[in-house]
């Protein structure tokens, strides 16, 4: 079994290895801590795994998983970082990477992880995941017209073209008191004051036509 | 009669004369006044005082000139420096960031795997009580590890965020966008047009701290539930607004006292050759507006990288 690491901090790898050779009695392990030596290293043959950094001597290695993939697309790999910023996880994810670690996390889920990925399935330890959860939980804002009713909407659209209230109840059948109510109801929610102001959002909104 | 005649003509003669000098004079002060700092009255001759007045206003002018051309240059000097400052500032925060969170972080990191080692050992060791109460002890040290990385983790970030220098601006404003929304709840919009290209890493800088310090203006003074920021890459410059519905800055400065977050922002923009502009409207909100070039000014602050 051959195991690359990729870190350029000396002693965290050694330690590292010192708990991977523990467990992996058999594997051989092989060390890099520059990008163009990943690089080689990935050439050279095929690998059963990749731990990877991401900062290695103040180059981002996450630019070299394309060209990572490309070459060994089958590589399982696992990133190991500092960082636990979000952009970073999310961008090794989308680049191929099949596991991200925080570093402090190594020593208790590392195996874990390394169980994951053989076995074909992604893994994220608990802080990462949440991170993620957070931000997909966010509400993606209503824009004020996107909280009309498809009526209140319907006769947005007809006051935008500067039809009056009359003419709008003729058109759909309904009292000119309803459609009045409507339309106080319609500049309440969207926080208008006028028609002017309505067929100004209108036009800056690009709403002349109906919602599909 | 004669005689009388040329005396009163050589008088108004005179007195036209001097009436020209002294027309001369005021034209040329005023056109002093305007800002053309070459002018000079030419000094007419057998005049006595006013001779003296002409000569007296030239060498007036000569100093006032020299004057003015040393203030310019105590303002270019002063530009560069704050400028260089600027830079200082943010190369010291960015290398003090990168050690804590490369350094210390690591270290500690490995510490943590030291000790994981260590506990394995309790594992095997014969006195199993003595081994269970120094494995408690264990595990309560890797927590206060933790707790050492998620602080160096915080400060680094907030000295200068990685990922500005590893993934580039608009990853950064992304990534400080949806945080923003976490921590608040104040609903934030954002749009990025045309980047294609890598944006300049002092105009990176700028932009992130333009944003850094609107957003926590927005928390702190805004009373607002919703922000709109645009990015857009123009042809020749990057643009950045950040509007926010809040109560409204008041629309004259100073707009603070003692303050300096938008006279900071307002000085980072100006030192990149930008434009910038803070507008209020009362009860519906605050708009900041940049616009950074994207060619980089001249560095021309060589003289003070010594200090
Ligand atoms: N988005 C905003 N909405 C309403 N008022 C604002 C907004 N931003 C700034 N202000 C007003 O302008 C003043 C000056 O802002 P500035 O950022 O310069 O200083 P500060 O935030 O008070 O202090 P600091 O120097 O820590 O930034 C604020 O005190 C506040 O009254
Ligand atoms: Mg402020």
């Amino acid at each position: 079994m051959h195991i690359l690491l990729s870190d350029d901090h000396v002693l965290f790898r050694a330690g590292l290895i010192r708990i991977l050779k523990e467990k992996f009695l058999n594997a051989s392990f092989e060390e890099v801590s520059t990008c163009p030596e990943l690089f080689k290293k990935i050439q050279e043959k095929e690998w059963d795994l990749l731990i990877l950094d991401i900062s290695m001597r103040g180059q981002n290695s996450l630019n070299l998983l394309p060209d990572i993939k490309k070459i060994r697309p089958k590589l399982p790999i696992i990133v190991l970082s500092m960082y636990e910023e979000r952009p970073f996880v999310i961008r090794a994810l989308r680049e191929g990477a099949l596991a991200y670690l925080t570093k402090e996390r190594a020593s208790d889920e590392l195996f874990r992880a390394i169980d994951a990925v053989w076995s074909g399935r992604r893994y994220l330890p608990e802080n990462i995941a949440t991170q993620i959860a957070d931000h997909l939980a966010l509400k993606k804002p209503e824009r004020p017209h996107e909280t009309l009713s498809p009526r209140e909407y319907e006769i947005f659209l007809l006051l935008s073209q500067a039809q009056s209230v009359s003419q709008i109840a003729e058109k759909l059948g309904l009292s000119p008191k309803t459609v009045s109510t409507h339309r106080i109801r319609i500049l309440e929610k969207m926080g208008l004051r006028s028609n002017h102001e309505l067929m100004h959002y209108a036009v800056t909104h690009s709403l002349s036509q109906p919602p599909l | 009669m004669l005689t009388l005649f040329t005396i009163i003509s050589v008088l108004v003669a005179a007195e036209l004369s001097l009436l020209r000098i002294i027309r001369n004079l005021s034209k040329t002060a005023r056109q002093f006044g305007k800002g053309n700092f070459d002018i000079r009255v030419p000094v007419p001759k057998h005049h006595g005082e006013l001779s003296e007045l002409a000569l007296e206003f030239n060498s007036m002018a000569e100093a006032l000139l020299q004057r003015h051309n040393e203030l310019l240059k105590a303002h270019d000097r002063l530009k560069t420096l704050s400028r260089h400052l600027q830079n200082a500032r943010e190369e010291e925060a960015r290398r003090i960031a990168r050690e804590l969170h490369d350094g210390i972080g690591q270290i500690l990191t490995i510490i943590k795997i030291d000790l994981a080692t260590l506990q394995k050992k309790c594992l095997t060791c014969k006195e199993t009580s003595k081994a269970s109460a120094i494995e408690t002890e264990i595990i309560k040290i890797k927590e206060s590890i933790d707790e050492a990385i998620k602080f160096v983790r915080r400060i680094s970030s907030e000295l200068r965020p990685a990922v500005l220098d590893r993934l580039g601006f608009p990853s950064a404003l992304e990534w400080q966008t949806r945080e923003f929304e976490i921590r608040t709840s104040i609903s934030t919009q954002l749009e990025i047009k045309n980047i294609k290209e890598s944006i300049d890493e002092d105009i990176s800088t700028a932009l992130f701290r333009v944003t850094q310090e609107a957003l926590t203006n927005v928390i702190r003074h805004a009373n607002a539930s919703e922000v709109h920021i645009s990015l857009i890459c123009n042809e020749n410059d990057f643009s950045l607004s950040i509007r926010d519905n809040g109560k409204g800055i008041a629309n004259s400065p100073p707009y603070g006292i003692n303050t300096s977050g938008i006279i900071g922002m307002e000085e980072r923009v100006r030192l990149l050759n930008g434009q910038f502009s803070i507008l209020g409207e009362h009860q519906k909100g605050t708009t900041i507006r940049i616009q950074i070039p994207k060619r980089k000014p001249h560095r021309s602050y060589d003289a003070y990288t010594t200090l």
